[in-house]
């Protein structure tokens, strides 16, 4: 009933706001080349403004009517998954690098995040195949065929990802930032004083219990304190952390021989206890306060962690998963012990793990402060403390970053990169982005695949990212990042190509200009 | 008789709170969007299954009335639920938040009180001198200013070009001050942290210059007019023609008489400036209420928005009842 009563007022919000938004295929007066004119409404967030305008230019140039809508985005979600709207700006992050946790969820029949209501039968059983083979190389031939298939069918006008834009005083030694966003300061150090200061983008972060949140920002904070079976490089590649070595009898199950005289902050062995104990609250329905963990989903195909020894744990999977590995980095270990004794409250206020840095002080919504932690199992960090401050607005962080006040900061705008390299005392360091932007066309509403290719065509998207991102943002040719598995390099991007746009367009029955 | 007066007022505001919450409940379930959806964030891996079940052990599965029934249930209690995206209970994310907010507001108040009175009243005994006519230009431009425009380029010359003041938080980096009433200038007195409350000062004054721009420069507009309209008095001659020296006449005779529309502007413009908080604490980092809420409704955290609406109702309804008892105490023959 809460559901229909929210579609009643969708609905009438939509009909109250309606001005001249058309659905995909209204058919208005004739050109005199014959056929109706294409109407489209562009739909997004204010931040997509600038660029969904410069799209609409192109489209008008070969004749289509569109139109840009600003929305709140989260009402636009919702009203693209309801298949009300013709065309969305949307984006989606993968923490993968598969296609497992972004073209599979986005264009998959019905979906989670298959807001295009795309459906394709051979796409979906390429996406099974390609998502539970263990065979690397039938594995990323099924992901290229897939990504032909896409190509192909163009169920988006497809789009680019960003560069992650990070900057750092001068004095900050031995770091960089990392293609998953994560700011790891354990190896860390800085010129002329042993405490640093990070400007996190986020207004506050959610928890310090590392199975309670489901955002990068409370992420970074948290591996500085807790460490996983696994971690990641800076440049995406698993490597073994807690997990001193690993095997996979077969594909289904993982066997992981934990390091010896790891302890956690409170001075307590790190044993296969623990483990298991993290990974059984994060599966069981009401393992956060009688509630379920937002973590769950990260743990794949994982269903049930057993200890074999002190140091060993067997994990048992319901199905093959090739991305299992990049998964566990997000599952950081906690104490069971400390845990049941102080339990969830207790947990959250005061946070054990057994990571560089311990939990020194501070709140969620202003900043959290952490110190050295002397018997880190990898060596004391070179840093004693460590202070990531809530800083959510952009032109505040560089203003702090040039006053001396921050060390790091996290998401500089493309525009304000020049500023900052201006000044002597402050370097600017980019990594590959993992979030996808696009916009999504309802498959339903504009169902020939030919005006989809045609609104592809019709785009100079070199151009308009140039002008918007300088040279920070990058064009996909389809729904997969470069950086991720199984990316088909033989495929380019649509060229801007205006006469194929309206020879499409014509052959589809349309007005061209 | 005032006393009955004002907690008769007091018991009359309670429903009305409790109504403006309710409104709020209905709203925010009438927005499109759905929390859970959201919490679990854009990005993949994450089942159809996961989310349902997370729905039902939220209750968000139920009617609506029934939710309503459950809500108003717990706020009776005194319980408000808790945080849809965090699980902490919104009466501890309200009771972080709303010191740093009231602190920054009366901070900004009494920034706008202690610039704006001088000010008006000075440009009303000379009016059209060259102070008048500068001071009131200076009051037009700080009326048109955004705030979001204002606090960065006062952070700019403040912060980064002298280095004299921080650029945000409500102390430096890493300094903690145990929490007595959230009021940080009250906690580090109480405690007798002297260098803290000297950088807890350091802090207010850049955002509450700020936030409080715009009601000095409306205050002060106000006060001169007002204070010109009664120099014009009848009582006003007949003080001078006693012979009591300009000052008195301007201070005792006219000036209290003058306050009354001020303390109207004030208590109205106090709303504002709660709603105005929330981009002056985004911009200096002020872990307050009004990025609390704003955070809140972009991830429909219901029970947050819920908490912080009730709150703000409540302030305002104080901030009106204080006004009133004002009125009273400036001009004897207004009753309560």
């Amino acid at each position: 009933m809460a559901k229909r009563w929210k579609r009643i007022a969708a609905a009438a919000v939509a009909a109250a706001l309606a001005v001249g938004c058309a659905g995909g295929k209204s058919s208005g007066p004739g050109d005199q080349n014959g056929g109706k004119i294409l109407t489209i409404t562009l739909d997004g967030a204010q931040g997509r403004q600038a660029e969904l305008q410069a799209v609409a230019g192109y489209l008008k140039q070969i004749g289509v009517d569109a139109q840009v809508r600003v929305w709140e985005y989260n009402t636009l979600v919702e009203e693209a998954k309801a298949g009300s709207r013709d065309a969305y700006a949307t984006d989606w992050g993968s923490s993968t690098f598969s296609p497992f946790d972004l073209a599979i969820p986005k264009l998959k029949t019905g979906d989670r995040g298959n807001y295009s209501h795309y459906s394709s039968a051979e796409l979906d059983e390429l996406f099974d195949l390609a998502s539970t083979s263990v065979d690397e190389g039938e594995a990323k031939n099924a992901y290229f065929r897939a990504q032909e298939i896409i190509y192909q069918d163009a169920p988006w006008i497809f789009g680019y990802y960003r560069d992650t834009i990070e900057a750092n005083s001068v004095k900050v030694k031995n770091w960089k930032p990392a293609v998953d966003g994560r700011i790891n300061l354990h190896k860390v150090s800085l010129e002329g004083g042993d405490t640093l200061v990070v400007g996190l983008r986020a207004d506050r972060i959610l928890s310090l219990d590392p199975a309670n949140y489901r955002d990068r920002e409370t992420e970074t904070v948290i591996r500085n304190m807790f460490d996983g079976l696994v971690t990641r490089t800076p440049e995406g590649e698993v490597k073994p952390e807690l997990a001193e070595s690993w095997e996979t009898p077969d594909a289904l199950t993982y066997v992981f021989h934990l390091r010896k005289g790891v302890t956690f902050h409170n001075g307590e062995p790190l044993t296969a206890d623990d483990v298991v104990f993290t990974f059984n609250r994060i599966l069981a329905p009401d393992g956060i306060n009688g509630q379920p963990s937002p973590r769950q989903g990260l743990l794949g195909p994982l269903s049930s962690v057993e200890k074999v020894d002190d140091y060993t744990v067997k994990m048992n999977l319901s199905s093959p998963s090739p991305v299992f590995l990049q998964l566990l980095v997000h599952t950081q270990i906690i104490p069971e012990e400390y845990y049941n004794q102080v339990g969830f409250e207790g947990f959250s206020a005061n946070p054990v793990g057994a990571g560089p840095f311990r939990f020194a002080g501070g709140s969620l919504d202003t900043e959290i402060s952490l110190e050295r932690y002397d018997d880190y199992w990898d060596g004391a960090p070179p840093l004693k403390k460590v202070v990531f401050r809530m800083m959510p607005e952009p032109a505040s962080r560089i203003a702090a970053l040039k006053a001396g006040e921050v060390h790091i900061i996290q998401e500089v705008a493309p525009d304000s990169t020049q500023l900052l390299e201006e000044d002597p005392n402050v370097q600017v360091q980019v990594a590959e982005g993992t979030r996808l932007y696009m916009i999504e066309l309802n498959t339903q509403r504009i169902s020939d695949p030919r005006v989809r290719q045609a609104l592809n065509y019709a785009v100079n998207w070199d151009e308009i990212l140039q002008e918007l991102y300088g040279g920070y943002a990058h064009r996909v040719s389809t729904a997969m990042l470069p950086s991720g598995f199984g990316y088909h390099d033989g495929l380019t991007p649509y060229p801007y190509d205006p006469d194929k746009a309206r020879e499409l367009l014509k052959e589809a029955g349309y007005a061209v200009k | 008789m005032r006393w009955v007066a004002i907690a008769r007022r007091l018991l009359t505001a309670l429903p009305l709170a409790a109504g403006i919450v309710l409104v709020t409940f209905f709203l925010l379930r009438l927005m499109p969007g759905d929390p859970v959806d959201i919490a679990m964030g854009a990005a993949g891996n994450v089942t159809q299954e996961e989310i349902d079940s997370l729905r039902q052990s939220l209750g968000l599965d139920r009617p609506v009335w029934d939710q309503a029934g459950v809500f108003l249930y717990g706020l009776v209690r005194g319980d408000l639920g808790e945080s849809i995206r965090s699980r902490t209970p919104v009466t501890e994310l309200l009771k972080q938040a709303l010191p740093a907010t009231l602190e920054l507001s009366f901070a900004a108040v009494l920034l706008s009180v202690l610039i704006a009175l001088p000010v008006g009243v000075m440009s009303a005994v000379r009016p059209r001198s060259l102070w008048d006519r500068v001071v009131m230009s200076g009051a037009f431009l700080g009326i048109s200013m955004p705030p979001f425009w204002l606090g960065l380029v006062l952070m700019t010359i403040f912060s980064v070009m002298l280095g004299w003041l921080p650029t945000s938080g409500r102390l430096d980096a890493g300094v903690t001050v145990p929490t007595i009433t959230g009021f940080l200038l009250l906690d580090t007195l109480l405690t007798g942290r002297w260098a803290e409350f000297g950088q807890a000062v350091r802090h207010l004054i850049l955002p509450a210059l700020t936030l409080g721009a715009e009601l000095t420069a409306i205050l002060s507009r106000v006060v001169r007019s007002s204070m010109l309209e009664v120099m014009g008095m009848d009582y006003i001659r007949t003080a001078r023609a006693k012979g009591l020296a300009e000052w008195k006449v301007v201070l005792r005779h006219a000036l209290r008489n003058a306050l009354i529309p001020s303390v109207t502007i004030l208590g109205l413009q106090f709303g504002v400036l709660m709603g105005g908080n929330m981009i002056v604490e985004t911009i200096f980092s002020w872990p307050g209420l009004g990025r609390l809420v704003v955070d809140a409704i972009f991830a429909r955290d219901y029970p947050v928005v819920q908490g912080a609406v009730l709150l703000y109702a409540i302030t305002f309804l104080l901030i009106n009842l204080l006004v009133d008892v004002l009125y009273t105490w400036l001009s004897p023959r207004i009753d309560l």
